[in-house]
């Protein structure tokens, strides 16, 4: 509040009340929206006059109004959808393959040292490259078709998501599986109902951050070997010179990947309702 | 405590030896002895590295002894169940549970039939004071309140013998007192074995009928005192020259197993 930024809120700052916590966090919350909508609405404003009106080579920088343009036709002509919803499913299956077997390995990783020790190697070894590194390797062994991309994804997303699951695992406190025995549950329910409930915040930042790894190397696994998808439409935007394909493009991964996320964010409050996040 | 043998819980010949982080073998505890074969309420006090602590987790089963043996009930203890309570120093109440879940939890565990479960955990919610409490998680608790919750889970489970290893240790002073009031007032309600690590002599006496004193390094069954106060007790009896004496007695006790 030193930063002057106080002014937007001045029926608040009025009150002669001492303020609440409740309060004090409700108009810190509005002030953080109106100041990140002008921050992002300069930049969109700035971005507008540029491409309109510093003579700026259209072609390069087409303006807002362009870039409406074209998404309206690729909506119209389906293009649009037709990428959007091959790309989706791509992620769709490549992710939940991926991400199932890392919490199914890694949950057994973290709980069962046999396991662990079978694993961890073989984990640690392709962990340290880059999954798109091991997309010329595919496309020579399987080809360009739709099993290489999705190949690709799933080892994105397994090698993000089993890291946090076995984590989790492995930090479960000793005091709740011993209270567990002498309470009298056996093996299997202390794995179900009190190894994997703790993990479970992990095993969810764990997708969360597999989410954004699969849509990283999903455009790049487009961009090299692909009929269809948004990045493949990002470089036939390119190969046209229509910048505007590619603007639209880009925005449209954004928008998407941004959804997404913000639906993770919103099931994992709903699911860890009982997690400590104060301090 | 007599050595009669059909005692329903026995100590025999308990050695327990560690192996330290330098390699050198630890003896933590000597040839430990012990019968409790009625209700009663026993307290194990003793310098840290007495092994009191590691003395509960034998009986508990959670740890096997170098040698010698536990018997409940004439049976050899070979690892934890549920006739056998345990409440942690630490707060073992599940986190991720509301206060019902974690109370109802070792009673799934052992599928008892769910109309019981209701039963129980409804009257144990109302025994510890948490009425109204019942969908809250832990997190919205205060650390007595979780300790209520950590003893109704143990209590609803009907064990016969209550480990209980420092349960009040993490404590402040004035939750303490009116969770050790609570205890007693639990104990009554559903006798059982009793056996209760402490370091606060106050807290023994006032709580037992019996302590038993552990000598530290190697941890070895010292002396036993019995407490002559009267059932049931108030927190008034904590100031009564009989109960300072006793506590003076019971230093005295603990000085000399040094």
């Amino acid at each position: 509040m030193a930063l002057g930024l106080s002014e937007p809120v001045a029926e608040v700052a009025g009150d002669d009340e001492i303020e609440s916590p409740a309060r004090k966090a409700a108009r810190l919350r509005r002030t953080r929206i109106v100041v990140g909508t002008i921050s992002l609405g300069s930049l969109i404003l700035l971005y507008t006059l540029v491409s309109n009106f510093s003579g700026v080579n259209p072609a390069l920088m087409p303006p807002p109004q362009a870039i409406g343009a074209t998404f309206w036709r690729m909506m119209a002509d389906g293009s649009l959808w037709e990428d959007t919803a091959a790309s989706l499913l791509r992620i769709l299956v490549g992710y939940s393959i991926g991400t199932s077997l890392a919490i199914l390995i890694g949950t057994l990783m973290g709980w069962f040292r046999i396991v662990e020790f079978i694993f961890d190697p073989i984990v640690e070894a392709f962990r340290p490259v880059p999954p798109l590194a091991y997309i010329p390797l595919i496309i020579l062994w399987i080809g360009i078709g739709e099993e290489s991309r999705i190949l690709v994804l799933v080892m994105a997303s397994f090698l993000t998501c089993i890291v946090n699951a076995y984590s989790g695992m492995k930090q479960v406190p000793r005091v709740y599986v011993e209270a567990a025995r002498t309470l009298g549950a056996s093996e299997a329910t202390i794995f179900r109902r009190v190894a994997l409930p703790f993990a479970l915040p992990y095993i969810f930042a764990g997708m969360r951050v597999a989410m954004a790894a699969s849509w990283a190397t999903l455009v790049a696994a487009e961009l090299v070997a692909a009929q269809s998808g948004l990045g493949y439409m990002l470089q036939a935007g390119r190969r046209f010179f229509d910048t505007s394909v590619v603007m639209v493009g880009i925005i449209t991964i954004g928008i998407l990947a941004f959804t997404l996320d913000r639906l993770f964010r919103f099931a994992q409050s709903r699911l860890n309702r009982w997690e400590e996040v104060e301090r | 405590m007599t050595d009669a043998v059909t005692a329903e819980l026995t100590v025999s010949g308990v050695h327990q030896t560690f192996i330290t982080t330098d390699g050198k073998p630890m003896n933590v505890l000597n040839n430990i002895n012990l019968n409790f074969d009625e209700e009663k309420f026993v307290s194990i006090v003793g310098h840290s590295g007495c092994g009191k602590s590691t003395l509960l987790r034998i009986v508990s089963g959670l740890q096997r002894p170098t040698r010698g043996s536990v018997r409940f009930k004439g049976h050899e203890v070979t690892g934890p169940g549920a006739d056998r309570g345990m409440v942690f120093q630490q707060d073992a109440v599940f986190p991720w549970l509301t206060v019902r879940r974690n109370i109802e939890f070792g009673m799934e565990a052992r599928g008892v039939a769910r109309e019981e479960i209701g039963r129980q955990s409804k009257r144990w919610i109302e025994l510890v004071g948490l009425t109204g409490w019942e969908d809250a998680y832990p997190k919205e608790l205060s650390g007595g309140m979780r300790k209520r919750v950590d003893l109704a889970r143990v209590y609803a489970n009907s064990p016969e013998v209550m480990l209980m290893d420092e349960p009040f240790g993490a404590l402040d002073q004035q939750t303490k007192s009116v969770m050790q009031g609570e205890l007693l007032r639990l104990w009554q309600n559903s006798r059982s074995i009793v056996l209760f690590v402490t370091h606060d002599l106050e807290e023994a006496i006032y709580l037992s009928d019996e302590i038993v004193v552990l000598a530290p390094r190697p941890g070895r069954v010292k002396s036993k005192m019995q407490v002559s106060l009267a059932r049931p007790r108030e927190d008034g009896m904590r100031l009564t020259t009989e109960f300072l004496e006793q506590k003076r007695a019971l230093h005295e006790l603990l000085k000399e197993s040094l």
